[in-house]
C-alpha cells in the first residue's frame, strides 16, 4: 500500500502539473484549404516562424492542431507547400474560436521554374528524335560526332557519304542546323575524307543535346524547307577535364573548366589535321584525295551572372585547305580549295518566373579560293543574324513563344567561269566576273502549344517583312501527338515553308525556296524496344541546276516516303534495322521526272556491342539502289575549242549499280585512377565493294570509259587520352 | 492493482490529450508516419519472401481519393521498394515492372517538389541496371538532370544531395562518374535533419549518404577517411545496419 501511494504521489502531482501545462498553452485548431477551389490541402506544413523545428502538417482534411505556449503568441503562423505560395499569419489576428479557416493560393511560377530553365523548347514533343552528349557518343555509327549521328536515323536520306544532314529525300542544302538559335550554314568540316567520322565544325564536348526534326521544322527558326538539327550547348560543367587525342588524320586537344560553380566555365578546343599518315595507310583506296591540311580552334564560355540571366559565346576558326581529283563533264582535274572562316554566336537569356527571354546573335565570315581546271572562285561571305525571342509558360498546360529575326547575307564573288559551261579545260575559253549579292530577311514567328498527359497539340506561324522586290510570303504549321496505352504515340504533323536558297557555285543568286509538308507516324517505345513506321508527302519548290543547260531553273519537286525502324536491346548488344521507301519526281518543262536519289529500298542495319568493362563494336550495313543519272549520248566538235558539247539523253533514265557497304568500329575504355585512354579503330567499307557514284566519259563524249567510286575500304586508328 | 491500471490509462490519456500535435482522418492513418510503414513493411516482405504488405500498402494509396502529390510520391516510393524486393528475389521482369509503374507516376506529377524529383532521378538511376547502350545512356542523363532539378529547387534537401553523390557513384569514369560523390554526400551529411514535425514527409538520405560516402572511401582505398566518417554515422546512428557492416569491414584493414 505504502508501495501503491508513494507511484501515486508522484502521478498526482504529475496529473497536477499537466493541467497547469496545458493552461500556458493554447490549441490553434484550423483547416488549409486551395484559394479558388476550396478543397483541403493535405500535408502541408505548419509552424511558427521563430520556431521552425516545432510545427506540425495539416492532414486530408486540410486539418491541423497547432499547440501554442502564450510567450508565443506574438509569434506569426506559417502554413508552406510545396506549389503553393507560403502564407504568413500573425497569431495577434487568428480568431481562436472554433476552427480557422485559411485559403493558400497556388504558386504558378514555381511550377513552372524547373520548366522553364531546363526546357525551353516549345517543338520538341514534335520532334523526330532527341539526342544528349552521351547517346551521341555512344551511337553505333557516329563516331563521337554530333551531326554524323544522324545519318543512323530512318529519316536519314543522305547517300553522299558526308556528315551534312539530308533528311526525307530533300537536298542536305535545305535542312539547316541550328545553334543556340541561330542557323549554322556549312557546318561541314574536311569534305574530302568522306567515309570517316569527325566532320562536323562542332565539338561534341560543347554540346548539351540536339533534337532532330525530320520534317516539319519548328517554325521558331526560318530558312528551311526540309528537315532541322536544333542544337544546344551545355549550360553546366562540373569537372576540369583535358583531353588529347591523335590518329591517323592529326591531333586534337579539348581543355575544359569550371571557373564559378559550375555554371560558368569556360570549353577550348583545337585540331590540327594533315594528310601524310593518313595517305600513307590508304592511298590505295582513296585514289581521288591528294592532299588535306585543316586547323581549326573553337571557344565556348557560358557565363551565369545571376538565377535570372546567362550568356554564352561560342567562337570558331578553321583554316580548311585541300588538293583532290575532281570530274566535271569530261574534264578531270585537281581541284586546289582553301578556306577560312570564322564565326561567333553570342546568346544572352533571361527568365523571370515564366517569362524567357532570348537575344542570339551571330557573326560568319568567310574567304573561299576554289580552283579546277578554268574555273577560279573567290568568295566572300559575311552573314549576320539576329534573333529576339520570348516565351511565356502561363501554367503546366500552354505556352507561347513570339519572335523576331534579321538576316543579312552579304556575297561577294570574283569568278573566272568557262564560256561553254561545259569546257572547264585550262585552256578553254573563259570570262571574269565581279558580283555582288544581298540579302536581308526580316521575319516574325509564334508559336503556341498546349499539352495535357495524353496530346501535345502545337501551331505557328512565320511572316516575312517583304523589302524592296522579295515576295511577300506565310509559312504556317500544325502538330499534334497523341499517346495511348504510355508507350505508343501517333504524331500528324503538316505545314507550309519558305525560305531563300544560299548562293553557290552553280546558282549565284539568293532564291526564294518553298516546300509544303504532311507527315504521320507511329512510334512504340518500350524499355528494350522501339518500333517506328511513318508516312510522308512533300511538295518542294526550288531552283535546280540541270546539268543539260548548265543553269539552274525553278522546279518543282514531289517526295513521298515511308520509313519502318526498330530497335531491340538484349543486354550489351543492341540491333536496329530500318527500312525507307522514297520515290521522288521532279518537273523539268511539263515533264516529271525521276530524281536521281529515288530509291525502292534503303536498308540500314547495325548491331552494336557497349561495355565499359569490354570491348565497344559496331558493324554497319547500309544498301540501297544505285543513284539515277542522266546519259550523255553524243558529243558535238565545238570549233574554235578544244572541247565537246555534250549531247544529253533521256533525264535520268540510266541507273548506276546498287551500293552497299558494311563498316565496323571498335573502341575499348582503359580507365586508371583519373585517366581514361580510349583507343579506337575504324575500318570502312570492310567489303571493299566498287560502288559507282558517276561515269566517266571519254573525251568526245562517245563512251562511257570508266566509272569514279565511292570510298573503298578504309582504316583509320587513333587514341584519346582524358585527364 | 487496479488503481494502478488507472493511474496508467490516465496518464495515457492525459499524454495524447496534450501532446498531440497532428490530428489525423481515418483516410490517412497510414500516411501518418507512411515511410517508417514502407520500410517495415519490405522487411517484412523480404523475412517472409512474400511481397503481400508491401503490395498491401501500394493498393492503399493507390485506392485514396485524394491524387495529392505526396500521395502519389509515397506510392511511387513503395513501388520502388517492391522493385528493389523483387530484383532481390531474382525476379528481373517483375521489378521492372514496379519500377516503371513508379517512375510514371512520378513523371506526371505537375508540380514535383524536390523530393519528386530526388526520388525520380533515384529510380530512374536504378533503372539503368535493366536497360543498356544507348537507353542506359538516356537514363543516366535524364537521372542526372532531374537530380540536378532536385538540388535546384532546394539545396537544403539531403536526399536530393545524397541521389546526385549516389548517381555519380555509379556513373562510369568516361562519363563523369565518381567526380562529385565526394561533394554531394559531404553536403548532404552537413545538412541539419529535417526540422519541420511533418509525419507525411519523407526523411530518409541521411543514414544513407553516410553509407555510400564510407563504401566510397573503402574503394579508393582511404581507410582513414573511411573511419573518420563511419565515427561520426555511427554517433549518430548508432543501430544502423549498414553502417555496422561497413565497421567491420573496415577493422579487416
Amino acid at each position: 500500500m505504502r508501495k501503491l501511494w508513494r507511484i501515486n504521489k508522484y502521478v498526482f502531482l504529475l496529473i497536477l502539473i499537466l493541467p497547469v501545462k496545458i493552461v500556458a498553452q493554447r490549441k490553434l485548431k484550423g483547416r488549409v484549404l486551395i484559394a479558388g477551389d476550396n478543397t483541403p490541402l493535405f500535408g502541408a506544413n505548419v509552424y511558427l516562424k521563430h520556431h521552425p523545428s516545432g510545427g506540425t502538417a495539416t492532414n486530408m482534411n486540410g486539418s491541423f492542431v497547432l499547440k501554442i505556449s502564450k510567450n508565443e503568441l506574438a509569434d506569426s503562423l506559417i502554413i508552406s507547400s510545396v506549389g503553393y505560395h507560403k502564407k504568413i499569419i500573425a497569431l495577434s489576428s487568428v480568431q481562436w474560436n472554433g476552427i480557422d479557416i485559411f485559403h493558400i493560393h497556388k504558386d504558378v511560377s514555381s511550377l513552372n521554374k524547373i520548366t522553364v530553365t531546363s526546357n525551353p523548347s516549345l517543338t520538341e514533343e514534335f520532334s523526330t528524335e532527341k539526342l544528349n552528349r552521351i547517346s551521341i557518343y555512344m551511337s553505333p555509327v557516329s563516331e563521337g560526332d554530333p551531326l554524323k549521328v544522324i545519318s543512323s536515323l530512318p529519316a536519314s536520306t543522305n547517300t553522299s557519304e558526308t556528315a551534312n544532314p539530308a533528311l526525307r529525300g530533300s537536298s542536305g542544302k535545305y535542312s539547316r542546323v541550328i545553334l543556340n538559335g541561330v542557323p549554322l550554314y556549312n557546318p561541314v568540316r574536311d569534305l574530302q575524307l568522306n567515309g570517316l567520322g569527325n566532320f562536323s565544325i562542332l565539338n561534341t564536348e560543347i554540346v548539351d543535346n540536339e533534337t532532330v526534326y525530320a520534317g516539319n521544322p519548328p517554325l521558331k527558326y526560318g530558312n528551311s524547307i526540309a528537315g532541322l538539327v536544333d542544337v544546344r550547348t551545355r549550360k553546366r560543367l562540373k569537372n576540369q577535364q583535358l583531353k588529347i587525342d591523335g590518329g591517323l588524320v592529326g591531333a586534337g586537344m579539348l581543355f575544359e573548366t569550371p571557373i564559378k560553380d559550375n555554371t560558368t566555365f569556360m570549353q577550348v578546343f583545337g585540331n590540327y589535321h594533315l594528310s601524310d599518315a593518313y595517305l600513307s595507310v590508304n592511298k590505295q583506296n582513296s585514289p581521288h584525295l591528294k592532299k588535306f591540311r585543316s586547323q581549326d580552334i573553337g571557344l565556348n564560355f557560358h557565363y551565369t551572372i545571376s538565377n535570372h540571366l546567362s550568356a554564352n559565346t561560342y567562337s570558331y576558326f578553321i583554316n580548311d585547305n585541300y588538293n583532290a581529283k575532281n570530274l566535271f563533264y569530261n574534264y578531270a582535274g585537281n581541284i586546289h580549295f582553301n578556306k577560312k572562316r570564322y564565326f561567333n554566336v553570342f546568346n544572352v537569356k533571361y527568365i523571370m518566373n515564366n517569362i524567357v527571354v532570348e537575344f542570339n546573335n551571330e557573326f560568319n565570315v568567310s574567304n573561299l579560293h576554289y580552283r579546277f581546271g578554268i574555273i577560279r572562285e573567290d568568295t566572300k561571305v559575311n552573314q549576320f543574324y539576329n534573333v529576339v525571342d520570348m516565351k511565356y509558360l502561363p501554367n503546366g498546360h500552354i505556352s507561347f513563344t513570339l519572335g523576331i529575326t534579321d538576316g543579312l547575307f552579304i556575297d561577294k564573288f570574283t569568278n573566272t567561269l568557262p564560256q561553254n559551261y561545259y569546257s572547264i579545260h585550262p585552256e578553254d575559253p573563259s570570262y571574269g566576273f565581279r558580283h555582288r549579292e544581298k540579302n536581308l530577311n526580316i521575319e516574325t514567328y509564334g508559336y503556341v502549344r498546349y499539352t495535357a498527359p495524353k496530346v501535345a497539340i502545337g501551331a505557328g506561324f512565320r511572316k516575312n517583312l517583304s523589302i524592296k522586290n522579295q515576295e511577300s510570303y506565310l509559312s504556317y504549321q500544325g502538330n499534334l501527338r497523341y499517346t495511348f496505352i504510355s508507350q505508343s504515340s501517333v504524331h500528324i504533323s503538316a505545314g507550309k515553308y519558305n525560305g531563300y536558297t544560299v548562293p553557290s557555285f552553280y546558282i549565284q543568286q539568293f532564291n526564294h525556296v518553298s516546300a509544303v509538308q504532311y507527315a504521320i507516324g507511329y512510334r512504340y517505345k518500350s524499355n528494350n524496344s522501339t518500333f517506328g513506321i511513318s508516312v510522308y508527302k512533300k511538295r518542294e519548290i526550288f531552283p535546280k541546276y540541270f546539268k543539260d543547260v548548265g543553269r539552274g531553273q525553278q522546279t518543282t519537286k514531289d517526295i513521298k516516303g515511308l520509313e519502318i525502324s526498330t530497335q531491340y536491346q538484349m543486354r550489351h548488344f543492341l540491333f536496329s534495322a530500318s527500312y525507307t521507301w522514297l520515290d521522288s519526281k521532279f518537273k523539268k518543262g511539263v515533264q516529271w521526272i525521276k530524281s536521281s536519289n529515288s530509291m525502292n529500298y534503303l536498308v540500314k542495319l547495325s548491331l552494336s556491342h557497349t561495355s565499359i568493362k569490354h570491348l565497344n563494336f559496331s558493324i554497319n550495313y547500309i544498301t540501297r539502289p544505285g543513284h539515277f543519272y542522266t546519259p550523255i549520248i553524243n558529243g558535238e566538235k565545238i570549233s574554235k575549242t578544244r572541247g565537246f558539247k555534250p549531247v544529253f539523253g533521256t533525264y535520268n533514265a540510266q541507273q548506276l549499280n546498287s551500293y552497299s557497304r558494311i563498316d565496323l568500329t571498335a573502341n575499348k575504355v582503359i580507365s586508371y585512377n583519373n585517366l581514361s585512354i580510349i583507343p579506337f579503330f575504324t575500318l570502312t567499307n570492310i567489303l571493299n565493294n566498287e560502288n559507282q557514284r558517276t561515269p566517266v566519259y571519254s573525251r568526245d563524249y562517245g563512251k562511257i570509259s570508266n566509272y569514279w567510286y565511292y570510298e573503298k575500304r578504309l582504316i583509320y586508328f587513333g587514341v584519346q587520352v582524358s585527364f | 492493482m487496479k488503481s494502478k491500471l488507472f493511474i496508467i490509462i490516465l496518464l495515457l490519456f492525459s499524454t495524447s490529450n496534450v501532446f498531440a500535435e497532428t490530428t489525423h482522418t481515418s483516410d490517412d492513418s497510414l500516411l501518418y508516419h507512411v515511410q517508417g510503414k514502407i520500410k517495415n513493411a519490405f522487411l517484412n516482405s523480404f523475412q517472409s519472401h512474400n511481397p503481400a504488405k508491401l503490395e498491401t500498402i501500394e493498393k492503399k494509396l493507390k485506392n485514396f481519393k485524394n491524387t495529392n502529390r505526396i500521395v502519389q510520391y509515397w506510392r511511387a516510393y513503395t513501388l520502388c521498394y517492391e522493385s528493389i524486393y523483387h530484383i532481390k528475389m531474382g525476379n528481373k521482369r517483375a521489378s521492372l515492372k514496379k519500377l516503371k509503374k513508379g517512375i510514371n507516376i512520378l513523371k506526371i506529377i505537375k508540380t514535383k517538389s524536390s523530393d519528386d524529383y530526388a526520388l525520380l532521378a533515384m529510380m530512374q538511376g536504378y533503372a539503368i541496371q535493366f536497360s543498356g547502350g544507348m537507353h542506359a545512356a538516356v537514363l543516366a542523363t535524364k537521372a542526372k538532370r532531374n537530380a540536378q532539378n532536385a538540388v535546384d529547387l532546394d539545396k537544403k534537401n539531403v536526399r536530393a544531395w545524397y541521389v546526385q553523390g549516389l548517381n555519380n557513384y555509379h556513373t562510369p569514369k568516361q562519363f563523369g562518374g565518381k567526380t562529385i560523390v565526394k561533394i554531394c554526400l559531404t553536403k548532404a551529411i552537413s545538412l541539419k535533419e529535417e526540422n519541420r514535425q511533418n509525419p507525411y514527409l519523407p526523411t530518409w538520405g541521411k543514414v544513407q549518404s553516410y553509407g555510400l560516402l564510407v563504401t566510397f572511401y573503402i574503394n579508393q582505398k582511404k581507410f582513414a577517411k573511411a573511419q573518420k566518417v563511419l565515427k561520426t554515422g555511427l554517433k549518430k546512428y548508432p543501430d544502423n545496419y549498414t553502417l555496422k557492416q561497413d565497421e567491420k569491414t573496415l577493422a579487416d584493414k
